[in-house]
């Protein structure tokens, strides 16, 4: 009951990682629509050179962003990002007539025919945009010599809307409608998901949970992926968490359906191993960094800061509290301390090479002059070489956490929790570190 | 910079010169606005081998707290500095307990005094303190190189 580890991709600098810490570390990646449309070529040859042969991608169609205020898909000076633009044109007419004029609204494919057409052109861009470029690369041709058909997404995916509970009952009929088109455009062969993309209340109406499921449990669906807007299992409270589990269970039906989160973290993991008397999903994707909490509404990003995930703690954590956690606990005393207890991956050791005060390479960083107000202040940045430092060490342990997941005893995976909480209660505060404890709870009442 | 307001309050930067010209007086090397772990410390005062760090906060108090948590990691003493009136005993209490001074502004004297002692803190972690060392010394060298900006300039006072 193997885990499928997804990747999403964010920009080309991180193309690098995606063969990090091996080839097979990545079942499959997660592309936006928007950056296909964009680089349709530079997405082809990474998929062909950057990752391994056998990992498949799906496209992400980001039917959602056409939903929600036009300012979020606008650049300051006020026009369409080129690649909303470049994908609204891919989806037709009803996609570019409101495009950076108005929120697309449901209203918008009462007429059926808009709709099929829109269904038709979204599915088509999925199926063919990446597959067509990939085909005729060189490197394609010269060392893989795979067919347009073979190159495909992994699975197609029907246009989708972001869902509150007050929502639901205006965004589902329309997405059951265009699911109903997309099942009659699929060709054989091709695998056919949905994409609940909802809030954390929808998770907490066990009605609406029932409704959502019920609306796609007859169609002829292979799978889904589940988007919580801004969902973080850290803070997220039981109910939540019950709420969307319950939300998983209910998708994957009797039939056994492939259930994707599409950002997740070591919850959503354990939830995939199967190991708590039922397997609530059966992959789990997350970005080279921020990907295991996404808002559906972009925001920006904030000041970066260095971010060391604590294996135990399943969690990233700023880098000065990372320091105050890992001395109260006395794993920064030496290097063999440290690997026993902290992390023994390969870019721990490399960076650690043997003098624990090296550890201070993952907080490593550069000042400049930022404009806050009518001044500038001095600012802290993490350094190119610590950014690199913490993403490889996180990606290993990600890989770490998806195979001990999979290999593990239920046994072996509640203790894990029990030590994270044993281990780091002192340092960082029993609030801090009741999530594990929430996360053991509800996966061992299950739903 | 001066920019007291009608109702007697005083903005940051304001408050922050203040302590910057009381801290020089009492022969501290002062640098403003100090770049460490992420964030960006108010004041750092140098004095012999010891390093004391300053947030300075106008209102707020406990968020001023909340900052000063990771500078234990590599300061030598840790200083709340708050522009009121009066110093509320919750805030001298709380201060008191973690170790931490209090630098008060009065805004209604314009007068700045040092009204609790900070503990020596004794958990340094001695790397990252090395490191601080070395920016601070980047920061010395901004200020004596004729070349850089008033912006460089800024940090040392």
């Amino acid at each position: 009951m193997s885990i499928q580890h997804w990747m999403t991709f964010g920009t080309f600098a991180e193309q690098q990682f995606f063969t990090y810490p091996d080839k097979n570390t990545y079942n499959g990646v997660v592309l936006n629509a928007n950056m296909v449309a964009h680089a349709p070529a530079g997405l082809a040859a990474f998929l062909l050179e950057k990752t391994n042969p056998k990992t498949v991608y799906m496209i992400d169609p980001l039917t959602h962003a056409f939903q929600h205020d036009p300012d979020h898909i606008q650049t300051k000076d006020g026009n369409v990002k080129s690649s909303v633009l470049n994908l609204a044109k891919s989806y037709g007419e009803i996609i570019t007539d409101l495009v950076g004029k108005r929120s697309l609204v449901p209203g918008d494919f009462d007429i059926a025919h808009n709709r099929k057409d829109f269904v038709e052109k979204c599915l088509e861009f999925q199926r063919t945009s990446l597959a067509k470029v990939m085909a005729d690369h060189d490197t394609n041709k010269k060392y893989l010599g795979q067919t347009e058909e073979q190159l495909r997404p992994y699975a197609l995916i029907s246009p989708y809307f972001y869902m509150k509970e007050a929502t639901v009952k205006r965004w589902l009929p329309l997405m059951s409608d265009c699911v109903d088109e997309a099942v009659i455009l699929v060709k054989e062969g091709e695998k056919l998901f949905a994409a609940i993309v909802i809030n954390e209340g929808v998770v907490l109406d066990d009605d609406l949970i029932t409704e959502i499921a019920n609306t796609f449990s007859s169609k002829k669906l292979d799978g889904f992926l589940i988007w919580i807007d801004e969902m973080d299992e850290h803070d997220a409270s039981g109910r939540v968490l019950k709420g969307y589990l319950k939300l998983a269970k209910a998708l994957r039906g009797d039939e056994g359906r492939e259930i994707i989160n599409l950002h997740g973290g070591y919850f959503s993991i354990l939830a995939a191993s199967g190991k708590f008397g039922y397997q609530y999903l059966t992959g789990v994707a997350h970005g080279p960094e921020f990907g295991e909490v996404r808002g559906v509404v972009p925001v920006g990003g904030g000041i970066p800061i260095a971010k060391y995930y604590i294996k135990k703690l399943h969690n990233r954590i700023r880098y000065s509290d990372t320091i105050k956690y890992l001395r109260t606990a006395g794993f920064l005393d030496n290097d063999i301390i440290f690997h026993a207890r902290v992390c023994n991956c390969q870019e721990c050791q490399k960076t650690i090479d043997g003098d624990i005060t090296n550890f201070s390479l993952f907080g490593e960083s550069d000042s400049k002059l930022v404009k806050r107000g009518t001044g500038f202040v001095t600012m802290d940045f993490p350094t190119r070489d610590t950014k690199v430092r913490c993403l490889k060490h996180y990606l290993e342990s990600k890989k770490w956490e998806y195979e001990f997941a999979d290999k593990a005893t239920k046994e072996d995976l509640i203790t894990d929790l029990k030590k994270g909480i044993e281990e780091y209660e002192k340092a960082a505060g029993i609030n801090f570190v009741s999530y594990l404890e929430t996360w053991e709870d509800v996966l061992n009442k299950g739903v | 910079m001066k920019s007291k307001t009608a109702k007697g309050t005083v903005s940051e930067a304001y408050m922050v010169m203040a302590i910057v010209e009381y801290l020089k007086k009492d022969n501290y090397e002062v640098f403003v606005e100090v770049p460490s772990m992420g964030q960006s410390v108010d004041i750092v005062a140098k004095k012999g081998k010891y390093l004391s760090f300053i947030e300075a906060k106008i209102v707020s108090w406990k968020r001023g707290l909340q900052q000063c948590d990771p500078h234990q990691i590599v300061a030598d003493y840790v200083y709340i500095a708050i522009a009121t009136k009066k110093i509320s005993n919750a805030l001298y209490s709380e201060a008191k307990n973690l170790g931490y001074g209090i630098i008060h502004y009065d805004i209604q004297t314009d007068s700045v005094d040092s009204i609790l002692k900070p503990k020596l803190n004794k958990s340094i972690w001695i790397p990252q303190r090395k490191y601080l060392t070395s920016k601070i010394r980047e920061l010395r060298q901004i200020g004596k190189d004729e070349h850089t900006t008033l912006d460089d300039f800024r940090h040392v006072c």
